[in-house]
């Protein structure tokens, strides 16, 4: 009965290896997370050049080495607030902290002659006291941040006074010399100084604690939302608790590398307004003063910027007070354009996001006394089944007893019990939005759903997700692996599931915009149920819709949606690519079905009209009605009025099912034929309608048609 | 009074100054900008913007334009890190002559001796550090502090009826002058135990921190008879906290200084009452001088520090008060 497809001889459509479009190109790198730190970086860049041009040789080998050696305090210290702050809290103490770990570094050393192992040690049990003491109040008697850290921060200052007062003259004239000590302060391993081997050292570990370790997150999770993260059953105050000590400990690796390189310290300036250097380091690098933020490259990049300005400033042979003043205005430039960017990132993102390109559906054809002005709407003859119980039935599908399955807009698979089809029970839960149905040969219903993939539902409502991911597309700058928008289905005679991903670049809520930007944002993919493996068979489709195989099972026809056509693709030679089974169509195809008599049928979810045609042939006046122009007054392709066409086996239009004016179906996203009757769904219809078809073979069965008859 | 030492030059100065001019003879040249002009100094102070450290650095660029050497000025704002990491790319620059002005006698040590290591000659002015260099410039720092004892000894000591209360206030304790200033005066009070020290607290530097000091000791000592503060800048905080309490007549304030005229001024409004000034103008055409005498080449015969003293001038309150003592900037 089927009719023989001539595939070679169809014309063949043109599918793009890939879509290039600057706009896009912006807009995806716009949409990535490491955004939020290109003005920071740029900044840092733009120090880099400008220090570049004013000097001679302050990037040579010796200088670079000199900057190494002599910021790495600074950079711990950075990296020690850093932690706190991702915790939500904040540490003044930074800078006493330091100032008494260097103290006691330099007491080790040279009044009690300990050996540099011991030195470092004490160091850093002495940093990680101040740590213990801010993080029993802030963290464990929950006592505000900026309150316990400024106590501690004057009692260490104080007692680091008291204590360098009183041993200052000796340590510094004291003539201990250690070789190990001069390697820490003034030697390099591998042309790089030993402090700055700490600095990399920590920076990589805290990195990997905010990206790999459960600790880290618990950090990140705290600072984030406090109370979320106590009820999510993280022990906040432990956390906080720790993020003090760690810090602590990082000030006192400082404190220690600062004594072993300056060998003395000052009571007048060693750590003073070092946490306003740290914090000002943080705000630059991060944008603000955020909580739940860890990461450390941000950081650094913030610290860096701030250092380098300073330090080639005061090189360039500037006043001291002078150069703060510069200091200061730069680095308000800097957060004013970098305030503003995070803050319209965004619109930006918004305003350049939808791309649009010119597409011409071609004229009308094929459609010659079919049109609705030519003939009866005969929808209007339908009958209603299960109005108001069923939200948004994207797709319907009838058993071999005739039960009838549809998804709801709630995430849901439900069941209309044949013959009455007035008892509607959920057969399972799935969540997201559960859009093209097909049964396999188990008699299991395969289903896409937006936003999640392909699942696999049991009669026993056993829910499996078979697949949410495929191979990423060449030359993406968004990753496009997940599966964002699956829209239909179909199973191939070996058990290989065709399914589309409609569009890569939009969700379910707005999938309207993929309309207005007219780009090929869609493809075609395959799931072998045996390999588990999902590929890509086609990328690069005009909203790639309807899925269905021929009644030969050796094609596949895709609806393309803005396109107005159907394309076929050769299920032996999918690498050849589509050609075009029927276009010209009067509305925008959805689902594709077969029909009892060798032909299909195809859901028009909507009409085209010449008005919007033109709109679509014209990019620029899209993409400013987008911008300037509110959604609800923009021109739209005309979604609330279709019907359905019925096709031969060979993709000739022989008859229509219009949908009077005033319903009762309107926008209708797919049918199934179902022993001599047209079961109709509509992606936002609340209903499902039943046509009597006239003449249709009233034993037929979809899933007899594909597995054959069953019981 | 004023006592006038004349140029103290240590006789390998005096040597090498008579040998540089036989050399410069022998070449026949007249002028002793030829053969040092585009070489390069290093200047790194303490922090400018202070009369001390502008007063050098003007005698030095007038130098440096009359010779043609070129002079850069590093400003590390009193911060001591900041001090050590400019040293330390000064060093990396490879200039023929580094100036420093140490702050503690620790801080640099390493560094000099790296930089003296890389043929980099470090002059090193007023403030010297644990680690001798090719040369230093500056004020005998023992014989200030003794003197100022001696001085202290005699207005305060057995027989003057005075209580015998001294406050020391240094700069930075572990700075040369402190350290060198407390060691000989320290010496000089041993023989006189009727000197009672009551306090010996830094000020950094700073006038405010001084007069706070000031302040508690007063209060806890009103029969306080001297106060040694060992710079005038820092010290006249101390002299206001002693005017404030209306003891300025009871209570002799002592500095040592640069003595430019803001010196005089305190000196007039009675808030110091006797400066030991070491001249800055003077120590920068003396510092000029040595760098002049470093670029053409010059080290003592022993490898040891060629080392030139400040005059010193005596600034004192009272009827031998003689404004002309301090210089104008």
């Amino acid at each position: 009965m089927s009719a023989q497809i001539d595939f070679a001889s169809l014309p063949k459509q043109h599918v793009p290896l890939w879509v290039v479009s600057p706009r896009r190109i912006l807009a995806d790198i716009l949409a990535k997370g490491w955004i939020e730190s290109t003005i920071p970086f740029l900044a840092l860049l733009c120090v880099l050049v400008g220090i570049a041009l004013t000097t001679n040789d302050y990037f040579s080998p010796a200088n670079l080495q000199n900057l190494a050696q002599y910021s790495a305090d600074g950079g711990l210290v950075v990296l020690a607030l850093l932690i706190v702050v991702a915790a939500g809290g904040i540490d003044l103490s930074v800078g006493s902290n330091f100032a008494m770990s260097a103290f006691v570094a330099l007491y080790c050393f040279h009044i009690l002659g300990l050996p540099v192992p011991a030195v470092l040690a004490l160091t850093l049990a002495a940093g990680a006291a101040v740590g213990i003491a801010n993080g029993i109040v802030a963290g464990l008697l929950g006592c505000g941040a900026l309150l316990t850290t400024l106590g501690t921060m004057i009692t260490v200052r104080a007692l680091f006074a008291l204590a360098a007062q009183a041993e200052l003259v000796e340590i510094s004239t004291s003539s201990r010399t250690d070789d190990l000590w001069d390697w820490i302060g003034f030697e390099k391993f591998l042309s790089v100084p030993i402090g700055a081997w700490c600095l990399i050292t920590v920076s990589v570990l805290v990195f990997v604690l905010f990206r790999q370790l459960r600790f880290g997150w618990h950090i990140l999770a705290v600072g984030g939302n406090r109370k979320a993260a106590r009820h999510g059953g993280i022990p906040v105050r432990t956390t906080v608790f720790l993020a003090y000590l760690l810090a602590g400990l990082i000030v006192g690796l400082a404190g220690f590398l600062f004594a072993a390189r300056q060998n003395s310290i000052s009571v007048a300036d060693t750590g003073i307004g070092m946490e306003f250097f740290a914090l000002t380091a943080l705000v630059v690098g991060l944008g603000g003063f955020v909580p739940g933020k860890g990461s450390p490259v941000t950081a650094l990049i913030g610290f860096a910027t701030i250092y380098l300005l300073n330090n080639a400033m005061i090189n360039a042979g500037y006043r001291g007070d002078f150069v703060q003043i510069w200091m200061g205005g730069i680095i308000i430039l800097i957060l004013t354009i970098d305030v503003r960017f995070r803050k319209n990132r965004h619109r930006l993102l918004a305003s350049t996001y939808l791309d649009p390109v010119a597409l011409d559906a071609g004229s009308v054809q094929g459609m010659n006394g079919l049109m609705p002005n030519e003939m009866e709407p005969k929808l209007s003859a339908a009958e209603i089944l299960a109005s108001g119980r069923v939200d948004g039935p994207e797709d319907v599908i009838l058993d071999a007893e005739g039960n009838l399955y549809c998804g709801n807009r709630n995430g849901c698979i439900l069941k209309i019990a044949a013959p009455a089809y007035t008892d509607v029970s959920v057969l399972a839960k799935i969540g997201g939005r559960p859009l093209g149905l097909a049964f396999d040969r188990e008699g299991r219903i395969v289903t896409c759903v937006a936003g999640m993939g392909l699942i696999r539902v049991t009669m026993e409502g056993a829910v499996e997700l078979l697949t949410d991911e495929t191979s990423r597309s060449l030359f993406s700058v968004q990753d496009d692996t997940a599966i964002r928008m699956a829209d239909d289905l179909d199973i191939g005679p070996d058990g290989t599931i065709y399914f589309t991903d409609a569009t890569k670049r939009y969700d379910i809520d707005n999938w309207g915009l993929d309309l207005l930007e007219g780009r090929p944002n869609g493809r075609l993919l395959s799931f072998d149920p045996k390999t588990r493996k999902t590929r890509t068979v086609c990328d690069n489709l005009l909203f790639p819709n309807g899925v269905c195989l021929t009644h030969d099972g050796k094609h596949l026809l895709v609806a393309s949606t803005w396109a107005c056509s159907i394309l076929i693709f050769d299920l032996a030679r999918l690498s050849d690519g589509p050609r075009v089974f029927l276009n010209g169509l009067p509305g925008y195809p959805d689902n594709i079905n077969r029909a009892s008599d060798g032909g299909y049928w195809v859901a028009l979810a909507g009409m085209r009209n010449p008005v919007f045609d033109k709109v679509l042939k014209h990019p620029e006046l899209r993409r400013r009605m987008t911008r300037r122009v509110p959604p609800t007054n923009w021109l739209f392709g005309n979604l609330n009025i279709g019907g359905v066409l019925k096709t031969d086996g060979l993709g000739k239009v022989v008859d229509a099912l219009w949908d009077a004016p005033d319903g009762p179906l309107y926008m209708i996203t797919s049918m199934r034929e179902h022993e001599g009757s047209l079961f109709l769904g509509g992606v936002t219809n609340d209903k499902i309608g039943r046509l009597a078809l006239e003449g249709a073979d009233a034993r037929w069965t979809g899933p007899a048609s594909y597995w054959g008859r069953t019981g | 009074m004023v006592y006038k030492f004349g140029n103290r030059v240590r006789n390998a100065a005096i040597a090498l100054l008579v040998g540089a001019s036989v050399a410069l003879g022998s070449a026949g040249t007249t002028s002793a900008g030829t053969d040092i002009a585009g070489k390069k100094v290093i200047f790194i102070p303490i922090a400018m913007g202070i009369s001390l450290t502008e007063g050098w650095a003007r005698r030095m660029k007038e130098d440096a334009a009359l010779h043609g050497y070129t002079l850069e000025i590093r400003d590390p704002a009193f911060s001591s890190s900041a001090m050590a990491e400019l040293l330390a790319k000064a060093i990396s620059e490879k200039p023929d002559v580094l100036v420093v002005h140490n702050p503690t006698v620790q801080l640099l040590a390493r560094q000099i001796k790296q930089a003296e290591a890389a043929g980099i000659k470090v002059l090193q002015l007023n403030l010297q550090s644990n680690q001798p260099s090719s040369a230093f410039v500056g004020a005998n720092w023992t014989r200030i502090g003794h003197d100022v004892a001696e001085d202290i000894v005699k207005e305060c000591g057995a027989g003057s009826g005075k209580s015998g209360k001294v406050a020391i206030i240094p700069g930075q304790l572990t700075a040369a002058d402190s350290v060198m200033l407390n060691d000989a005066a320290f010496k000089v009070f041993k023989d006189h135990p009727e000197i009672q020290v009551v306090s010996n607290q830094a000020s950094d530097w700073e006038p405010e921190k001084a007069r706070q000091i000031t302040a508690t000791v007063l209060q806890q000592h009103p029969d306080l008879c001297a106060i040694f503060g060992h710079w005038d800048v820092h010290t006249m905080g101390a002299g206001h906290a002693v005017k404030d309490a209306g003891l300025e007549d009871k209570v002799l304030v002592y500095a040592t200084g640069g003595g430019d005229n803001v010196t005089c001024k305190a000196v007039e409004d009675k808030i110091l009452d006797r400066v030991w000034s070491y001249d800055a103008d003077g120590q920068g055409r003396d510092a000029a001088t040595m760098i002049d005498l470093l670029l053409q080449g010059a080290s003592a015969k022993d490898g040891s520090m060629l080392s030139v003293d400040s005059p010193l001038k005596i600034i004192k309150a009272g009827p031998t008060y003689d404004p002309s003592l301090c210089w104008k900037m």
